[in-house]
This record gives C-alpha cells, sequence and structure tokens, in this order.
C-alpha cells in the first residue's frame, strides 16, 4: 500500500469538487438547506408546550442524523460511480492503485467532507439559531462516529455490488441503505417493531445508535451497551464489507468487468 | 539473443463457456512492436486486458519482465501502460489535472515538468487548463497517449492509437513513438484496423481469429502468402475484344468501366499476359499493379477461418 496512490484519488476528487456545481451544491447547499428548514421548525415547535415539543426534536435530530448516514454512504459509493460515468475505471485500475488504496482514499474523502460539512453547517446554525452543536454534548460524538463507520461498511458493500454488476445498479448507491432505515428505529424506538424485527434491528449498529442517542438526549448519560454493540456490529460489518469488495472485485475481474468501460 | 519482455504461454478465457482466447502463446522482445490483428470478436481486447492484469485468464500464464503477473501485479503495472480511444479520462478535470492524478498513481515525483513536455509533444499545451470535456475525440486520444507515457513504461499497449486522428496528427503521433521506441527501446503491442499503419510500425505480426493464433510473422512474410497480385490496365480497344481475350487465356478478371481491365493474377503471369495483349492488339494506356498487402492477409484470414 502507497500513500501516493492513495493522494492521487484524494486528489482526483479535490478536482471534482473544484469544478464540479454538483459536488458543491452536495458538500454545501443541501446541508445548509436542512439547517435552515429543520431550524425554524425547531423554533417552531420549541414555542409550543407540553410533550410534542420534544418528540419533535427527536425526529428532526432522526431525520438530520439518517441524512448523515445516507450522504456518508454516497460519498464511498459515488467516488467509484464518477469514474465508472467518466469510462475511467479501466484506467485506474489497470495502474498499480489497489482496490483497497481506492477504498481507503474514499473513506479518507467521506470523513473530509463530514467534516467540511459539519463545520459549515454548525457555523450557519449558530449564527442563524445561536445554535452550539455542542451544546448536545460530548456524550453524542462516539454514537456519531459509530453512524459514520456503519454508513462507510454500507458504502463499501453497495460499491462491491456496483464494481461487479455494473452501471445497471447504481441507483443501489442512493436507495439500498433506505432498506435499512425501518429498522433502524431513526424515528422511534426499537420496542414499536414487531418481536422478530426487533432481533433483526438488534444486528443493525444503526439501531443501537438511535437507541443510544435518544437515551443520551433523554437522560444526559451515555448507554455504554448499546455503544458497545454499535461499536462491535461497525467492526463485524466494515470486515464483511471490505470482504466482500476484495471477493467482487476479483468476481469482475473474471468476468472481464473492469475492461468495460462503461461497465 | 535480445531480452524477452512479455512471454504468454497457453492463454485462455472462456468467459461462461463462450472461448474469447484459445490457449495462445507469444512473447515480445526489448525494443519490438508487435501487431495484433484480427476481426472484431477474434480476442484482441480480451488478451491486452489480461496482459493489463484487469480481466483474469482463466488458464496459462504471463510473464513479464520475468515476472508472473498472477503474482507481481502491482510490480508490472508500474513499469506499464497502455492507450485506447475507447476509454476516457474524467471530463471535468483539466488534462493538466487528470494527468497530475495518474502521475500520483504511478508514483511520479515532481511530475509539472514532465506533463507539460508530454502536452506539448503531443500539441496539448493550450488546452492544459480546459476542461477535459472541451476536448475533441482526437485530442482526446492525444491525451490518453500522454497519460500512457507518463510512467515512461518499459512495455506500452496502444489500441488503435491513431484512430480518430487526422492524418497529418497520426503521422506526427507515429513518428513520436518511433523516437521514443529509438531512444528508450521501448516494446509495444500494436492493434489498429489501419493495415498500412501496422505494416510501418510493427517488426512482427500476430493474427488472432475466434481466439486462436492463426499466423504470426514479419509484414512482410505475411503478405508473401498472397500470391495474387492485381493488375488494373487502362485499354483503348473493342469491349468484345478485351473480353474474348480474358475468357480464352481463362483469367479471373472483370471490366467495371468500358476502358478498364481488372485481372486477378500470379506475380509470374504479369510480365506474359502483359505481353499477349500487346500482341493480340489491344492497345494498353495505362497499367497499375497493387501488390498483396496486410489488409489482403487480413481479409484471406478472415474469409478462410469463417
Amino acid at each position: 500500500m502507497k500513500f501516493s496512490r492513495i493522494k492521487g484519488i484524494l486528489l482526483q476528487n479535490l478536482f471534482f469538487l473544484r469544478h464540479s456545481f454538483e459536488d458543491i451544491i452536495d458538500t454545501f447547499f443541501w446541508p445548509t438547506m436542512d439547517v435552515i428548514i429543520w431550524g425554524f421548525m425547531t423554533v417552531y415547535f420549541a414555542s409550543l408546550r407540553g410533550p410534542v415539543a420534544g418528540v419533535v426534536s427527536f425526529l428532526l435530530g432522526g431525520l438530520i442524523l439518517w441524512n448523515i448516514v445516507w450522504r456518508a454512504q454516497q460519498d464511498i459509493s459515488f467516488a467509484l460511480l464518477r469514474n465508472v460515468w467518466d469510462r475511467n475505471i479501466l484506467s485506474l485500475f489497470a495502474s498499480p492503485l489497489l482496490p483497497s488504496e481506492f477504498i481507503i482514499a474514499t473513506i479518507i474523502l467521506g470523513f473530509l467532507k463530514i467534516i467540511l460539512t459539519l463545520s459549515f453547517v454548525s457555523l450557519v446554525a449558530y449564527f442563524l439559531y445561536y445554535f452550539n452543536i455542542f451544546s448536545l454534548g460530548f456524550y453524542l460524538l462516539p454514537f456519531f462516529a459509530a453512524l459514520i463507520a456503519f454508513a462507510w461498511a454500507a458504502g463499501i458493500f453497495i460499491t462491491g455490488l456496483i464494481i461487479r454488476f455494473g452501471m445497471r445498479i447504481q441507483s443501489f448507491s442512493w436507495s439500498l441503505i433506505i432498506i435499512l432505515q425501518p429498522l433502524s428505529a431513526v424515528f422511534y424506538p426499537v420496542s414499536v417493531l414487531p418481536a422478530i424485527l426487533q432481533k433483526v434491528a438488534f444486528i443493525l449498529p444503526t439501531a443501537h445508535i438511535f437507541e443510544g442517542m435518544r437515551q443520551v438526549l433523554q437522560t444526559g448519560k451515555i448507554s455504554p451497551e448499546h455503544l458497545i454493540w454499535a461499536t462491535v456490529f461497525d467492526i463485524i460489518y466494515l470486515i464483511i464489507s471490505s470482504v466482500f469488495f476484495a471477493f467482487m472485485f476479483e468476481k469482475a475481474k473474471e468476468k472481464g468487468k473492469l475492461a468495460k468501460a462503461e461497465m | 539473443m535480445k531480452e524477452v519482455v512479455l512471454e504468454v504461454k497457453n492463454l485462455t478465457k472462456d468467459f461462461d463457456g463462450e472461448l474469447a482466447v484459445d490457449g495462445i502463446s507469444f512473447g515480445i522482445e526489448k525494443g519490438e512492436i508487435l501487431g495484433l490483428l484480427g476481426p472484431n470478436g477474434a480476442g484482441k481486447t480480451t488478451t491486452i486486458m489480461m496482459l493489463l492484469g484487469v480481466t483474469k485468464p482463466t488458464s496459462g500464464e504471463i510473464k513479464i519482465f520475468g515476472l508472473n503477473l498472477a503474482t507481481h501485479r502491482q510490480e508490472i503495472a508500474n513499469r506499464i501502460n497502455f492507450s485506447s480511444p475507447y476509454i476516457s479520462l474524467p471530463d471535468r478535470l483539466t488534462p493538466f489535472e487528470n494527468l497530475y492524478v495518474f502521475a500520483a498513481l504511478y508514483g511520479i515525483s515532481n511530475p509539472r515538468d514532465k506533463i507539460r513536455r508530454l502536452l506539448n509533444d503531443f500539441d496539448l499545451a493550450d488546452m492544459e487548463n480546459e476542461l477535459t470535456l472541451e476536448l475533441s475525440s482526437g485530442q482526446l486520444t492525444r491525451l490518453n497517449l500522454c497519460k500512457a507515457l507518463l510512467n515512461d513504461p518499459e512495455l506500452l499497449f496502444l489500441d488503435e492509437p491513431t484512430a480518430s486522428l487526422d492524418p497529418e496528427i497520426a503521422l506526427k503521433i507515429r513518428d513520436l513513438l518511433f523516437k521514443i521506441r529509438r531512444e528508450t527501446h521501448i516494446s509495444m503491442l500494436y492493434t489498429s484496423h489501419n493495415m498500412e499503419e501496422v505494416s510501418r510500425m510493427c517488426d512482427r505480426v500476430i493474427f488472432l481469429n475466434k481466439g486462436k493464433i492463426v499466423a504470426s510473422d514479419t509484414p512482410l512474410n505475411l503478405t508473401r502468402m498472397i500470391e495474387d497480385y492485381f493488375l488494373t490496365i487502362t485499354f483503348d480497344a473493342p469491349l468484345e475484344k478485351v473480353k474474348n481475350f480474358g475468357l480464352k487465356k481463362k483469367l479471373d478478371f472483370d471490366i467495371p468501366q468500358p476502358n478498364i481491365l481488372e485481372i486477378k493474377i500470379k506475380e509470374k503471369d504479369v510480365g506474359p499476359i502483359l505481353t499477349q495483349l500487346a500482341r493480340d492488339g489491344i492497345d494498353i494506356c495505362n497499367v497499375a499493379i497493387k501488390n498483396p498487402d496486410l489488409e489482403d492477409v487480413f481479409l484471406k484470414i478472415s474469409s478462410t477461418k469463417k
């Protein structure tokens, strides 16, 4: 593994960001719009009295955080898809670039993009609503990190599917993770799910993360149990998705998929 | 004996029961340009993709610089490169940025001067900071060639490198490739549908058909496989007289225009036929003799192997 090759992929995406209006929109515009719209709604609901105000805060928090999972996963898949759309996959993988270097570069890129987006959005939230994101408590940070790790695992898994099956399944990049949303207890506790689905939810880090986050917001205390389970399953899914990607990459080579410029 | 840079043994690729490449073996020596020819679907692209390590062979062995590609791909990939008009580069990056990215992938330190020199050599210096999407297809082909030469490869795979280029630029590219070969002893595997170009460029040619090597030799020796010459005679004589001459001599002939006679003939019969035409009182105004070329070899091989 060589840093210069990881740097190559990072540079490519930096150049994309420099020239692509869509990338700038994705990184700054949509998150800012989310903050503005949901900020006003939060201001409105905060003015209401009774339990509604608290419930709505959970819903809004869930929505914004799920959006982060969705975008972080897309960052990983889109780094590959862009090269598929540009008929550049063959040149990339005919070079000394290793698939693992490509994935590491996209993870670093996703991380940098989230830091950039979050910093910008925090500033917008602070100046518009005098809202300090860190006032939510540093206890949320480990859950937030676990959420991003799961998004990366999902992104790597979906990238593996795309490299094997090509553009015909490219819509998975923005749709597949939605399947997990009902089981992730984003807007409601896991306890409302039927018993069998609760068992499925248990193996999803997202369900532990959203449950744990709600607990932090309600009690101001961290739930070690949810955090541990989320971390354990994140590690398992990151390993599984990496092995899956490597397997799919080899399958794609076997089927001659990488040789097809447009996949 | 020259150093062998590429050695292919019994290379086979089977795509779910469809044999794309069928047990081919060949090699390339240092500094040699080998042409890979064949009709569409012959297995040329699949062969190149296996040599690049992006398609996994079903069986067989590929050794590049004496190293097994299956186990030393990283090391080999740093020393080879390729160009094809069927691939592209991200169109929202500038040519300079695209080459800068590949310079990092190939581990080239301080690549700015090198990139500028290549862009200059391929007449792309003016486009350096334009978006790649602004480039014409010919310019894009040249940018791909810049990418292919970025790491000073010792072995270069060129898939139709002059496709979509106008004749003047194509000639310049060929001259440039020859210059690079003279200076660096680079080896090349070259595919093209332009047979004249292959004849000029390649030291040796391999013909593939249905995944198998059906002929392999120098362009000159391959054209010797074709014994027929094509005589085009412009005559001044009654048409019937010329027709009767052709029938009497049992020639393989055609009269596409009232004063043009085309004859397919063996080399040794050219002189006697012209003499006999004159003796029979057929005035010959002009004679054109077309020697067999690689295109004839290509057509013969493609038709006989169907």
